[in-house]
């Protein structure tokens, strides 16, 4: 009997340290990484790289969430904060083209519930040349605008979003950043 | 089973492992913590899952149908060398289920909580870089190997040693292997921005079932689940044997781990599909035969 019972107690602390672990795995250390901020401020004026040498200036007073940038030699992602505004930039390799691209992009923004594209797509072009369609969505809320240029087997997309006031007072900052895009090589 | 019953039947490693009494498995706490953490993580998957076949169903009938297909081999594989054999086909299943349930939820929150620490702590480059390879061998092997510590802890004694620890660890491997194949489809069709179209679940399947297939998840967590049983089942040796050989496994699965994911391997030194095929050679081989010598070796010991 007491032998029995000394195996029930093993079995029972066995488990304990299991759940144990799986918790500090599971909860512990999402918890932790929640109590370390995520956002570091950027230079004002200075071009970021996005990944695939692909850059950026983004607006002034930008913070750099560094958990959703995933900066690489073919691709990455980054994403500022402004205020209330999400500024993300995505390069993937592409060989499409713009039009396809944009339909693309179109496609991923509405997947999303509640999110609606708002009107017809108008071209634009970097700073560089490189040729781009932009457009804007609504969700319940928010508003966004979207851009996406194509070049060197390469799309780019953009997009911004945040409540009503806080994007449209961003607007020529935003303007700004879209004709900074530069790939590095020319348009 | 007391000590006692356990020298009436003789060594257990001599003799092929017998079914597991559910019933006897019921009164033992170890039990309703793995039904439990089961459950738990059945939830979260389905969660995902729910999310993933609303937005595109034919892809994710097409994922959840051509990764179940491509474990059909392994599970082949164990049984034509007969280990299958060793448990009922629940425990099996609850090995698998480990792998595919409890150890793919806690490693999507555990696997994003240190790739944003590294980002945090170090920098998004450093985390782009290196993050799977850390958190594959840091979060996704121990979450794996505890499977095994608790499949042994309610099918004790039927749990005999390195072999058992062996197939229940390659069962929660392919269980991980199967279900993180078809969250990385998903993705990967969210990402392409085509709707809900097939092509890139294929893709999928070609650039990471087929090269990794046998030799990953299903060989790592073999190797720590044969330590971990080493660990458990061999009382003959003195415990600091036990425990170094319980930690070696775990360590071994999870240093081939994390060469697996590591940059120059993954991007197959740079030299393109050569590069590529050189790197799985390299990857592949070294696990495939540290766990054929340990099998080997353990059904010597079984011969004997």
């Amino acid at each position: 009997m007491g032998h029995a019972r000394a195996g029930l107690v093993r079995n029972a602390l066995g488990s304990l340290a299991i759940v144990g672990v799986v918790a500090i795995i599971a909860v512990g250390l999402p918890r932790l990484n929640r109590s370390i901020p995520a956002g570091k401020p950027m230079a004002a004026g200075a071009p970021y790289t996005v990944g695939a040498r692909v850059s950026v200036v983004p607006p002034g007073g930008a913070r750099l969430d560094v958990t959703k940038t995933r900066p690489g030699s073919q691709r990455g992602t980054v994403l500022f904060v402004i205020g209330g505004v999400r500024l993300v930039l995505v390069v993937t390799p592409f060989d499409g083209t713009l039009k396809d691209a944009a339909g693309r992009l179109r496609n991923k923004i509405t997947l999303i519930a509640g999110n609606q594209v708002a009107g017809a797509d108008r071209r634009i072009s970097t700073g560089q040349g490189v040729a781009g369609m932009r457009g804007g969505y609504t969700s319940p809320g928010r508003v966004g605008q979207y851009a996406v240029f194509v070049a060197h087997d390469l799309t780019v997309e953009v997009t911004a979003s945040g409540p009503d006031a806080a994007v449209r007072g961003l607007l020529a900052a935003l303007e700004h950043s879209l004709r900074s895009v530069t790939f590095r090589g020319g348009p | 089973m007391t000590g006692a019953d356990q020298a009436r039947e003789g060594p257990t490693s001599m003799r092929p492992a017998p079914r597991i009494r559910w019933l006897r498995a019921r009164a033992l706490p170890a039990f309703w913590v793995f039904l439990g953490l089961l459950a738990a993580g059945g939830w979260r998957i389905a969660s995902i899952a729910r999310a993933s076949f609303a937005a595109y169903p034919r892809a994710a009938t097409a994922a959840v149908v051509l990764f179940a297909l491509y474990a059909v081999p392994v599970l082949l594989l164990l049984r034509a060398v007969g280990y299958c054999g060793r448990g009922s086909a629940l425990t099996l299943a609850t090995a698998l289920g480990w792998g595919g349930l409890v150890a793919t939820s806690a490693a999507i929150a555990g696997n994003a909580a240190v790739q944003d620490l590294l980002a945090k702590l170090a920098s998004p480059e450093t985390a782009a870089t290196w993050g799977s390879a850390i958190s594959g061998a840091g979060v996704e092997e121990i979450i794996k190997v505890l499977g095994v510590a608790a499949i042994a802890l309610f099918v004790r004694p039927r749990f005999t040693g390195v072999v058992d620890g062996f197939v229940y660890g390659a069962l929660v491997g392919l269980g991980f292997q199967v279900v993180e194949n078809i969250v990385f489809a998903l993705n990967a069709v969210a990402v392409a921005g085509e709707g809900d179209r097939v092509s890139p679940v294929v893709l999928t399947l070609l650039l990471r079932g087929f090269p990794g297939g046998l030799w990953s998840h299903t060989l790592f967590t073999g190797l720590a689940g044969a330590g971990v049983a080493y660990a458990m089942t061999r009382r003959d040796r003195p415990m600091a044997v036990r425990l170094l050989a319980g930690s070696a496994g775990v360590v071994a699965a999870a240093a081939i781990h994390f060469l697996w994911n590591s940059p120059p391997l993954v991007d197959g030194f740079g030299f393109g599909l050569p590069g590529a095929l050189a790197a799985l050679l390299v990857r592949a081989v070294p696990v495939a035969l540290a766990c054929l010598l340990l099998l080997r070796a353990a059904e010597r010991r079984i011969a004997c």
